[in-house]
């Protein structure tokens, strides 16, 4: 809630969820639900189980319901919720994958990641077909806290503020994540890019 | 603007987020720096890369699951609320049995065990008991010297 009391529309809905209107509950689902789910298939790469743990936001929302104060805009306080988990989530698939290192040695990391029909967009020509595996293969590459960041700010457009405040990070290390996010991508795609130096910016 | 500080300011100048003037700085050195220019355009190009990012499509039935799942979570909030509020009236009940019966029994404690206390009293006060006995010793020394004195008159009147 902003000072002049002004509350955005996840605020309002999650305040009358409070007072136990369960229509502004599924309200809240039907609204958030597409970037939650695209926030942890594009972090966890799996899309039943990105599934699974939007579900999961959902209920803990619900369950937050009689201590939520809106203190933070609601799309920052959900993905909060969204980060936590799926950070638990992928230490213990870590956890797990470790019980069979040997298997897993010398792979690549977006192995890690299981792919899903669901997630392939039929395209018509091999090549973008190729380039879209690059691009997920090179987000699914970057360490943790780089995709997170870089998923919030590219396909969430959350500000650095709103970052620093999902991931519990001051604004300056939110800069510097992105970054070396932006960087790395940079250096995985760079084949890929047609660039001419005398480009405009 | 030198090539270092452009490079620490590259991102915030993508993103739009430089003050006026440091944006104005940064764009004149990538007018003429190459090298720059080559690296923020790369930066550009790749970021925009990631639009191809396949966004997977939510199943259709999410939002009824979701919905299921919150009511399976309501269901059990009320049944435990319920149990709660039961268990509360049987703690409440038996608080006040409980209170009825000491109460009654702290009666009949003090019927019964009124002469006990009236000794124990005594006992306790043993200093007054003295004093009592110490008034009754006197008491009966001060009827001899009043017949002491009664005596010596007695004497006394006959003498003369």
């Amino acid at each position: 809630m902003t000072p002049d009391g002004w509350r955005d529309k996840g605020q309002e809905l999650m305040m009358k969820v409070q007072s136990g209107d369960e229509s502004a509950f599924e309200s809240l689902v039907e609204i958030y639900r597409q970037s939650i789910i695209q926030t942890a298939f594009r972090y966890i790469g799996d899309a039943s189980l990105a599934e699974d743990l939007a579900q999961e936001v959902f209920l803990r929302v619900y369950r937050a319901r009689a201590t939520y104060k809106p203190l933070a805009a609601f799309k920052t306080w959900v993905f909060r919720i969204l980060y936590n988990l799926v950070v638990n989530e992928v230490h213990a698939r870590k956890k797990r994958a470790a019980c069979s290192l040997e298997s897993l040695r010398g792979k690549d990391r977006s192995e890690f990641f299981i792919s899903d029909e669901r997630a392939v967009t039929p395209v018509e020509v091999m090549e973008e077909k190729e380039l879209r595996r690059k691009v997920r293969e090179t987000v699914f590459n970057l360490p943790e806290n780089q995709r997170m960041a870089l998923v919030l700010n590219k396909y969430e457009d959350l500000s650095y503020q709103q970052i620093a405040e999902v991931m519990d990070l001051s604004i300056e290390a939110v800069k510097s994540v992105l970054f070396r996010a932006r960087e790395n991508v940079r250096n995985k795609l760079v084949g890929y890019l047609k660039v001419e130096a005398s480009d405009e910016v | 603007m030198r090539c270092e500080e452009v490079r620490e300011k590259k991102l915030e100048f993508l993103d739009n987020l430089l003050p006026e003037s440091e944006h104005a700085a940064v764009g004149e050195h990538l007018l003429t720096c190459v090298r720059c220019r080559r690296e923020v355009s790369e930066l550009e190009a790749a970021w925009e890369m990631l639009d191809d990012f396949p966004a997977m499509s939510p199943s259709g039935d999410f939002v009824p699951r979701t919905m299921a799942s919150f009511q399976k979570i309501r269901k059990s909030e009320r049944r435990s609320l319920a149990l709660r509020s039961a268990l509360l009236a049987i703690a409440a009940g038996l608080i006040l049995v409980l209170s009825v019966v000491l109460f009654d029994r702290g009666g009949d404690v003090d019927r019964d065990s009124g002469p006990a206390v009236a000794e124990e009293d005594l006992i306790e006060n043993f200093d007054l008991v003295e004093d009592l006995e110490f008034l009754e010793e006197f008491g009966d020394d001060l009827d001899m010297v009043m017949e002491y004195e009664f005596y010596v008159a007695l004497s006394e009147e006959e003498a003369l």
